[in-house]
C-alpha cells in the first residue's frame, strides 16, 4: 500500500479528538444534587451490564471514523503488484544544466520544477523504491533503487542537487532508462527538464520498444520570455602587462535567442568598478566581440568583468578575466664576442628603446613614467640563475647556438621563461632547426633566407588586418602607428608552424611574421625577420616602441599561469620568493575557501587548486607572506556557454515525446495533480475508505440512539 | 408578633387559602368501614341507628319504638326492630416522607417535600373539617415525628406547624415508620403515605401489606419531580446524592438517559402494579401540578367508585 498525500497521515492524530472531548467533558461535568439516587444506581448498574461494550464501541467508532476520513485524504492506493517493497518504482530524472535557472522575476524554472518534484515525492509510500538520475555532462544514478524511508529524507536528497554548468542530453537519458527498465509497467518516471532544443536533440534516434510504457511526467515549468544574451568570453591581449601601458580586453557576447536583440548594453568593469559600456545589436545566434584598452596604474593582480543586462537567464550574463600587471619586464640579450658589428645583434636595436625610456625633459623629469623594459646582455654562457632573473631572453643570429645553450634555454622556458627568437640573416638555419627543434623551442622550422636589395621594390610589409594574436591586435587601427608601413628586405621563409604554435602577425602576403609556441608555462615567440635593424625600417617607425612592448608582453606572459581558466581546470599560482610564503588559500565561486599546500615543480614552487572551480566566476588565491600584507591574485573562470540556448524544441521532438513516449507534460501542480490522479485512479481506494467512514458514522449514530 | 406572622406565613405556604377554598366542599369518605368512638359520616361495623339498614331483629324491651318496622311486624305478627350500620368518625394517619431526596426540585417549582407537606396539610384540613380525626408522622431514618390522631380543629395548626418547621434530612425511614404503626396496632383507619417512592419498594410494600391486613386502608401519594423523571441531561453530570453525603456518580448522562427513563418508569409501574394487586389507591403526580387539583380529582374518583 502507498499513500499519495502522506502529509495527511498526520491528520490521523485527529482520531484522538473524541477521546480528548470525552476527557474534557468528563472534567467539565455539571454538578447536580440528585434525589432519585436509587433509580440512578439501578440505571448505572444496568448500563454497566448491557451497554459497557456499547460505550467502548461508540468511542471506537468515532475515533475510527475520523481516522478513516483523514486516511482517505491521504489518498491510499494499492501497488500495481504485490511485490513487497517493489510496488511502484519512482524514477526521477533531473536535468541540472544551468538553463533550468531561466525564469522571470518570481522564480526560476529550477525552483518551480523542484517544488513540483518535491511535492510528488512527498506522495510516495514509505516502502516504495525510487531512483534518481542526474543529467549533466556526467549522467549518473545518484540513488539507484533506494527505499523511501521518510519523505523528508527523499526531499533532502533532491534538495541537495543544484544546477551546474553542464548541458544535458535527454536522448541519452531515455536510452539509459530503457536499458535499465526494459519492463517498465510499474515504473513512474518524473523528468524535470526544460523544452530546450539542444537538450532534446537526437530524441528521434532513440529506439523505444513498442511495449515500453512507463508512466512519464515531464515537468516543464513555462518560460514566457526567451531572450537570452550571454557573455561568452573575456580575454586580455596578454596575461601580463606593464604598469600604465594600455592592455586590450576583448569581450564576446552572443545572442542565444531566436529573435534579434537591439541595443543591449554590455558593461565593462575594471577591478569591480564601472569602466565603460557599449550597446550591441545582435541577430539570432550572432556573436560579436567588443574591446576596450585599459590602463592599470599600479602593479599586481587585477581583473575585469563584463556583463550584460538581466534577461531570461541571468546565469550567463557575467564573465571575468584576470591580469597580472608588472612594473618592468627584464630583457636579457644573448650576444657573442665573435659578433661585434652594429647589426649583428638585437642589442643595438633594443638599446634605442632603452634610451627612449630614459629621456629627461627640460625640468629634469623623466618623460617616460610607464612600466619599463630593463635591458641587459651577456656574451658568456648564461648560467641558470642569470636566465631565471630575466623575464624575456632574446636570441638571434648574434649568438652562436650550441647544444648546451639550447638545453639551458629549454630548461629556462620549461621553468616559465619567455624566449624571443629573432631570426635575422646571421641565423644558422640548420643549427636552429636542429637544436631548437629538438628542444621543442622552435615555433616554425626555418626554410629559406630571403634577401632583397635595400630600398628596392621587393620588400615585405606587415598586414594590418591579419592579426591572429590578441597581443598585436592593437595595430588593427593606426592609433599606435601604421604597421603596414613596416618594410622588410631580409626575412626567413618558414614551414608551417609546429602545433600548437600559432601565428600572431602575418606579412601582407600571408606568410607568418610572428609565431608563438605557447607552453603550459613558458613561452617562445619567434619573428621571421631580425630585430637588429638590418634591412628593415622598424626602428624609425612610430610603432616601434609599442610593437616591442607588445611583443615583450606576449613573450613574458608565459611566466605566469593563465589568469583565465576553463571550468574545473586547475588554478595555479607560481610563488615568487617561496621561502617567505606562510600560506596560500584558494577562494572558489560560491564555496568555502580551501587551504593549499604548495609543491615544488620545474617552474619553482607552485600552489595549485587542482579541482579548479565548478562554477564560472571570479576566483582568487590569497598568499600570506612573512612581514608583508597578504596579496590576492584573481582568476577568471570561464565555462563554455553550452546551455545558454533557450530555443524551444521542435514540433517533431515534442510529438515524439508526447505521442511515442506518451509523456504527460505538466507545468504546475494543478496539472501535475490532475495527471497523477488520472494515472493513479485505478489504484486509489480512498473512496472505499470514505464509504467505510460513512458506514462507521451511521453505525455510531445508530448506536447512539440506543442510549438516548 | 413577628414570630407569629412568620408562622402564619409558613402555614399559609403549606396550606394556601386557595387550597382551602378548593377543598371546602369536598369530603373524604372511608373506603372501608371504620371503627370510631365518635359518630361520624362513615359506615362502621358497629351496629346502631343510622341510615344504612343492616338487618331486622326481634324487638326487645327498651328498644326505641321509632325503630320498629311496622310493615314487617304486621306481616309476621311479631315486633321487629330495624338495625342499621352505625356511622363513625374516620381516623386518618398521614405519613410524610421527610428523607433528603424530598429536597429535589426543578427550577422554580416547589420541592417534593413542600408539595408533600401541602398534600398532607390539605388532607388534614379536609379530614378535620368533616369532623374526622387525623394524625401526622414525619419520617426519616434519622428522626421520626409523631403527632397523635385527633379530631379537634386546633390540631390542624399543630399539623401545619410540624409540616412547616421540618426540613428533610438523611435517608428514607418509611419502612421503619410503617413497621412502628403496625406494631402499635392503632385503630383501623386510613394510612396515607406521601412520598417520592424513590427507594427499594419491596420492604415498604411488605409493611404496607401488613397494615392492610390489620384492616387499614392504605393510600399512596407519590410525588414526581420533572427533572428526575425526564432526565433532561445530554452531557457529563456529577450527581450528588441528597440522602447520602459524599455519594456521587459522574457519568455521561446522554448515554444513560434512555436506561434511566426506563428504570424510572419501571419503578412507578412496579408501585402501580403492587397497588392494583392489593387494591390500594395509588396517586402519582408531579410537583408542577396543584395539590388541590390532584386531591379534588382523587376524591371525585373515590366518590364515583364508592359513592356515599
Amino acid at each position: 500500500m502507498l499513500v499519495y498525500n502522506p502529509a495527511f497521515l498526520w491528520a490521523l492524530l485527529l482520531g484522538s479528538v473524541p477521546i480528548l472531548i470525552y476527557l474534557l467533558m468528563r472534567y467539565r461535568s455539571l454538578k447536580v444534587r440528585w434525589g432519585s439516587n436509587y433509580v440512578l444506581e439501578r440505571a448505572i448498574e444496568k448500563l454497566k451490564k448491557k451497554r459497557y461494550w456499547d460505550q467502548i464501541l461508540l468511542i471506537a467508532l468515532r475515533v475510527l471514523a475520523i481516522m478513516a476520513i483523514a486516511f482517505a485524504f491521504a489518498r491510499p492506493a494499492s501497488h500495481a503488484k504485490d511485490a513487497g517493497v517493489s510496488g511502484v518504482h519512482h524514477v526521477v530524472v533531473i536535468d541540472t544544466s544551468y538553463s533550468l535557472l531561466s525564469g522571470q522575476r518570481d522564480a526560476s524554472r529550477w525552483q518551480r520544477g523542484m517544488e513540483l518534484v518535491g511535492r510528488v515525492a512527498s506522495t510516495w509510500g514509505r516502502s516504495d523504491v525510487w531512483s534518481l538520475y542526474v543529467l549533466d555532462d556526467n549522467p549518473r544514478w545518484v540513488v539507484d533503487s533506494g527505499v523511501v524511508t521518510t519523505p523528508e529524507a527523499t526531499l533532502a536528497t533532491l534538495q541537495a542537487l543544484e544546477p551546474t554548468e553542464t548541458s544535458a542530453s535527454l536522448a541519452k537519458a531515455f536510452e539509459t532508462l530503457i536499458a535499465k527498465f526494459p519492463d517498465a509497467s510499474d515504473v513512474e518516471i518524473t523528468v524535470l527538464t526544460d523544452d530546450q532544443e539542444t537538450a532534446w536533440k537526437n530524441l528521434d534516434r532513440v529506439n523505444v520498444p513498442a511495449n515500453w510504457s512507463p508512466t512519464i511526467y515531464w515537468v516543464n515549468p513555462p518560460l514566457d520570455d526567451r531572450v537570452n544574451l550571454a557573455v561568452t568570453r573575456v580575454r586580455f591581449s596578454a596575461e601580463r602587462a606593464l604598469v600604465k601601458h594600455p592592455v586590450r580586453v576583448f569581450v564576446s557576447v552572443k545572442n542565444f535567442s531566436a529573435d534579434p536583440v537591439r541595443d543591449a548594453e554590455v558593461e565593462i568593469l575594471r577591478d569591480g568598478a564601472f569602466f565603460d559600456k557599449e550597446s550591441v545589436s545582435l541577430l539570432p545566434g550572432q556573436e560579436t566581440e567588443i574591446h576596450r584598452d585599459l590602463v592599470f596604474d599600479d602593479d599586481g593582480s587585477h581583473y575585469v568583468t563584463a556583463r550584460v543586462a538581466s534577461d531570461a537567464l541571468d546565469y550567463d550574463n557575467v564573465m571575468h578575466a584576470g591580469l597580472q600587471v608588472e612594473p618592468t619586464f627584464r630583457l636579457l640579450v644573448l650576444r657573442d664576442g665573435a659578433h661585434a658589428g652594429k647589426f649583428d645583434s638585437s642589442w643595438r636595436f633594443l638599446d634605442v628603446l632603452h634610451r627612449v625610456q630614459e629621456y629627461i625633459n627640460e625640468f629634469d623629469e623623466p618623460v617616460f613614467s610607464h612600466g619599463k623594459l630593463t635591458l641587459s646582455q651577456t656574451d658568456a654562457d648564461p648560467d641558470p640563475a642569470l636566465l631565471a632573473s630575466a623575464d624575456i631572453v632574446v636570441l638571434d643570429g648574434g649568438r652562436t647556438l650550441t647544444p648546451e645553450l639550447a638545453e639551458q634555454l629549454r630548461r629556462y622556458v620549461a621553468a616559465g621563461g619567455g624566449l624571443l627568437l629573432a631570426a635575422d640573416q646571421n641565423v644558422s638555419k640548420e643549427t636552429w632547426n636542429d637544436l631548437l627543434g629538438s628542444a621543442k623551442l622552435l615555433p616554425a622550422p626555418l626554410e629559406r633566407l630571403r634577401t632583397e636589395k635595400g630600398g628596392g621594390p621587393r620588400f615585405r610589409t606587415l598586414a594590418r588586418s591579419k592579426f591572429e594574436g590578441l597581443s598585436l591586435k592593437a595595430f588593427d587601427t593606426p592609433e599606435e602607428g601604421e604597421i603596414s608601413n613596416a618594410l622588410f628586405y631580409v626575412w626567413w621563409d618558414t614551414a608551417a608552424p609546429t602545433p600548437p604554435a600559432r601565428i600572431l602577425l602575418n606579412y601582407d602576403d600571408g606568410a607568418p611574421f610572428a609565431v608563438q609556441l605557447p607552453n603550459e608555462l613558458g613561452n617562445v615567440l619567434m619573428t621571421t625577420a631580425g630585430l637588429n635593424g638590418w634591412w628593415n625600417n622598424l626602428v624609425v617607425r612610430e610603432f616601434y616602441v609599442p610593437l616591442v612592448f607588445r611583443l615583450s608582453s606576449e613573450a613574458a606572459s608565459g611566466g605566469i599561469f593563465p589568469r583565465v581558466v576553463p571550468l574545473r581546470s586547475p588554478v595555479r599560482l607560481r610563488l615568487s620568493d617561496p621561502e617567505t610564503v606562510r600560506g596560500v588559500t584558494f577562494q572558489p565561486v560560491d564555496a568555502e575557501s580551501v587551504v593549499l599546500q604548495p609543491t615544488d615543480t620545474a617552474a619553482g614552487r607552485v600552489a595549485s587548486a587542482n579541482e579548479g572551480s565548478a562554477k564560472s566566476g571570479l576566483v582568487s588565491m590569497l598568499t600570506a607572506r612573512e612581514g608583508g600584507a597578504a596579496k590576492r591574485v584573481y582568476y577568471g573562470v570561464q565555462g563554455e556557454r553550452m546551455d545558454s540556448d533557450l530555443t524551444p524544441m521542435g514540433r517533431e521532438a515534442r510529438r515524439r515525446l508526447t505521442e511515442d513516449l506518451r509523456a504527460v507534460e505538466v507545468a504546475d501542480w494543478d496539472s501535475f495533480d490532475e495527471a497523477l490522479q488520472r494515472a493513479r485512479a485505478s489504484r486509489e481506494w480512498h473512496h472505499w475508505v470514505i464509504l467505510l467512514a460513512l458506514g462507521m458514522l451511521v453505525g455510531e449514530k445508530l448506536l447512539e440512539r440506543r442510549f438516548v | 408578633m413577628a414570630e407569629r406572622s412568620r408562622n402564619a406565613a409558613l402555614l399559609d405556604d403549606v396550606l394556601t387559602p386557595s387550597a382551602k377554598d378548593a377543598l371546602r366542599h369536598l369530603e373524604l369518605y372511608a373506603r372501608r368501614m371504620v371503627e370510631g368512638l365518635l359518630h361520624g359520616a362513615h359506615r362502621s361495623k358497629r351496629k346502631g341507628y343510622g341510615d344504612n339498614f343492616d338487618h331486622h331483629k326481634n324487638y326487645q324491651p327498651g328498644d326505641p319504638l321509632k325503630h320498629i318496622d311496622w310493615k314487617v311486624s304486621a306481616r309476621h305478627d311479631r315486633y321487629y326492630v330495624k338495625r342499621y350500620l352505625e356511622r363513625t368518625a374516620l381516623r386518618v394517619r398521614i405519613v410524610v416522607d421527610r428523607s433528603g431526596s424530598m429536597l429535589q426540585r426543578t427550577g422554580e417549582l416547589p420541592t417534593k417535600y413542600l408539595q408533600a407537606a401541602r398534600t398532607a396539610a390539605a388532607l388534614a384540613y379536609l379530614i378535620l373539617r368533616q369532623g374526622d380525626s387525623v394524625g401526622l408522622t414525619l419520617t426519616s431514618l434519622e428522626r421520626t415525628t409523631w403527632l397523635p390522631v385527633r379530631s379537634v380543629n386546633t390540631h390542624l395548626v399543630a399539623i401545619l406547624q410540624a409540616l412547616a418547621n421540618t426540613e428533610p434530612v438523611a435517608q428514607d425511614g418509611l419502612q421503619t415508620c410503617l413497621r412502628t404503626i403496625v406494631d402499635r396496632t392503632e385503630p383501623k383507619g386510613l394510612i396515607a403515605v406521601v412520598s417520592d417512592m424513590m427507594y427499594d419498594p419491596a420492604p415498604v410494600q411488605r409493611e404496607l401489606g401488613r397494615l392492610q391486613a390489620q384492616g387499614h386502608e392504605v393510600l399512596l401519594l407519590q410525588l414526581r419531580d420533572p427533572t428526575e423523571e425526564d432526565f433532561p441531561f445530554n452531557r457529563w453530570v456529577q450527581f450528588h446524592d441528597l440522602e447520602n453525603a459524599g455519594v456521587k456518580h459522574r457519568l455521561d448522562a446522554a448515554i444513560l438517559k434512555r436506561i434511566y427513563r426506563e428504570e424510572y418508569q419501571a419503578l412507578i409501574q412496579e408501585w402501580e402494579a403492587w397497588a392494583k394487586k392489593y387494591n390500594v389507591h395509588f396517586v402519582s403526580f408531579r410537583t408542577e401540578e396543584h395539590v388541590e387539583t390532584v386531591l379534588s380529582q382523587y376524591i371525585a374518583f373515590r366518590e364515583e367508585i364508592f359513592g356515599k
